[in-house]
């Protein structure tokens, strides 16, 4: 008992649930702007070999990805001007 | 000077006796702190040209930037960076060493280690961490200052050994997975149209590790130079830093960065592995995350650690070769930083001790130049620049071979 309580006041040499926190929101948000750049790449190159209504829904949707990554580069300069 | 009150907190710097009220002891006082500036400035910019490579080897080496024009553009916004770093804390090595023992012979000691160590692992092509060697500098100093008791292995182990292990592991499995799912997502996207998105992505990616570097690694700078002024009475306690300090470390940093580090980039954007624009895409979009993420939840993960990490990951992730033999050579400088950046430290604190005053000091900063101008001249032997920093990788340009080290 004593040891477990000895165990529960000790400080941990690294914050492991604050690097947990790290990974996951780096893998999120990495993946996720890979995601987004790499749809709008394929949206962009699938626009030029079609036309009509399709083309304009390929620009359409490359745009919106254009837009997600301004809003998450955005975001991170945000982050970057509120660090403590 | 002003009524500047010394506290438990606040470092004594050597200016509290009653004795520098004699002018010349103000005198020798106000040298000793233009050349603990003059020290921070240097580092700064040793900082500068050594963490480059983080921010701009992918993109140089995938074409997307011209060299010339990659460091400029991260030059600029390493500067912009400085300026938008809003609070800066006048400590050095907090949570690591015992902040009521720093003096400014301390600092000054420190500061020799992290550029001895900046200056040599940029000859050898090692990209390390610039803030693991200064901490390293300054806890070698303090061990021999004060001793084993000013030291927190509790920190040392928790904020800098531990994590150095961790970044790149981190790093390289997140940047595995983003290479593997940008390639799969453009399996049906034919060449030219691929490479251009993503070098366009990838500018993007590396301008925002370079702002985050201003504003983390220029705001060090300022919170050490703040820390001389505040305990040289210069400033009070807990003012703002003077934007005069801003300024120079923005512009030490910004300058070191266009100097370029081009033996790091080249390791890292050619030795660790060969990049296309997808991977380099990936290593710096995983690289800005990861930094962001960390500091964010004040998780201390090193740049150059996460950027390499990163790099080996994006070459995992496409399944090309990767040069493990330099990345152990990388793992063993990142241990080695800190030991060695904090023999330099302590032997330059024994020294000036030894030799006395303001003396030893002065004598110390000379052999300091001394030395790193004696390594750069080294370094023209086998130049790298902008012409030959995306030469083709062979095995003369590893980091350690027989050759190296007979040399």
């Amino acid at each position: 008992m004593s040891l477990v309580l000895a165990a529960s006041k000790s400080t941990a040499l690294v914050d492991w649930a604050g690097l947990i926190k790290v990974i996951w929101l780096s893998a999120l948000f990495g993946g996720g702007t890979i995601l987004i750049v790499s749809l709008g790449i394929t949206l962009l190159t699938h626009a030029q070999s079609t036309s009509g209504n399709r083309r304009l829904l390929d620009n359409l949707g490359a745009i919106l990805c254009l837009v997600a990554v301004l809003g998450i580069v955005v975001f991170g300069i945000t982050l970057m001007l509120t660090k403590s | 000077m002003n009524s500047y009150e010394k506290d438990a907190n606040t470092p004594d710097l050597g200016g509290s006796d009653s004795s520098r009220l004699s002018k010349n002891h103000v005198v020798h006082q106000s040298f000793l702190l233009a050349i603990v500036i003059l020290t921070a400035l240097g580092f700064d910019f040793t900082n500068g040209f050594h963490d480059t490579a983080n921010a701009m080897a992918t993109s140089i080496s995938t074409g997307a930037l011209k060299p010339r024009i990659a460091v400029a553009l991260s030059a600029v916004l390493n500067l912009v960076g400085a300026f938008l770093s809003l609070s800066v804390a006048a400590v050095i090595a907090k949570g690591i060493v015992s902040q009521g023992d720093v003096t400014l012979g301390v600092v000054f000691a420190g500061l020799a280690g992290g550029i001895l160590w900046n200056v040599i692992t940029w000859y050898a092509g090692i990209p390390s961490s610039s803030s693991h060697a200064l901490i390293g500098g300054v806890v070698g100093a303090m061990l021999v200052h004060a001793g084993m008791h000013a030291v927190e292995w509790h920190g040392v182990f928790g904020k800098v050994m531990i994590p150095a292990m961790i970044a790149p592991i981190v790093a390289g499995s997140i940047a595995a997975g983003a290479t593997w799912l940008a390639l799969r997502m453009t399996r049906r996207v034919e060449g030219s149209a691929k490479t251009q998105g993503f070098r366009w992505a990838q500018v993007g990616g590396a301008s925002l590790i370079s702002l985050a570097h201003g504003t983390n690694d220029a705001q060090k700078t300022m919170g050490v130079i703040t820390l001389a002024l505040v305990a040289n009475g210069t400033l009070v306690k807990n003012a703002a830093t003077p934007t005069w300090v801003v300024l120079i470390c923005g512009l030490a940093i910004a300058a070191g960065t266009y100097f370029g580090g081009w033996r790091i980039i080249r390791t890292v954007g050619k030795g660790l592995t060969n990049l296309d624009s997808a991977q380099g895409f990936a290593a710096d979009t995983t690289t800005a995350t990861v930094l962001l993420a960390s500091t964010h939840f004040g998780i201390p993960l090193s740049t150059t650690q996460v950027c390499s990490g990163s790099v080996v990951g994006s070459g995992i992730g496409h399944r090309v070769k990767v040069r493990w033999g330099i990345c152990g050579e990388l793992v063993v400088a990142w241990l080695l930083t800190m030991p060695a950046a904090g023999l330099v430290g302590a032997t330059c604190f024994a020294l000036q001790s030894a030799i006395g005053g303001n003396l030893g000091v002065y004598l110390m900063a000379l052999v300091l130049v001394a030395l790193c101008g004696w390594i750069f001249m080294l370094s023209r032997k086998r130049p790298v620049n902008p012409e030959n920093v995306n030469d083709d990788w062979n095995e003369a340009d590893a980091i350690v071979t027989p050759s190296n080290i007979a040399a």
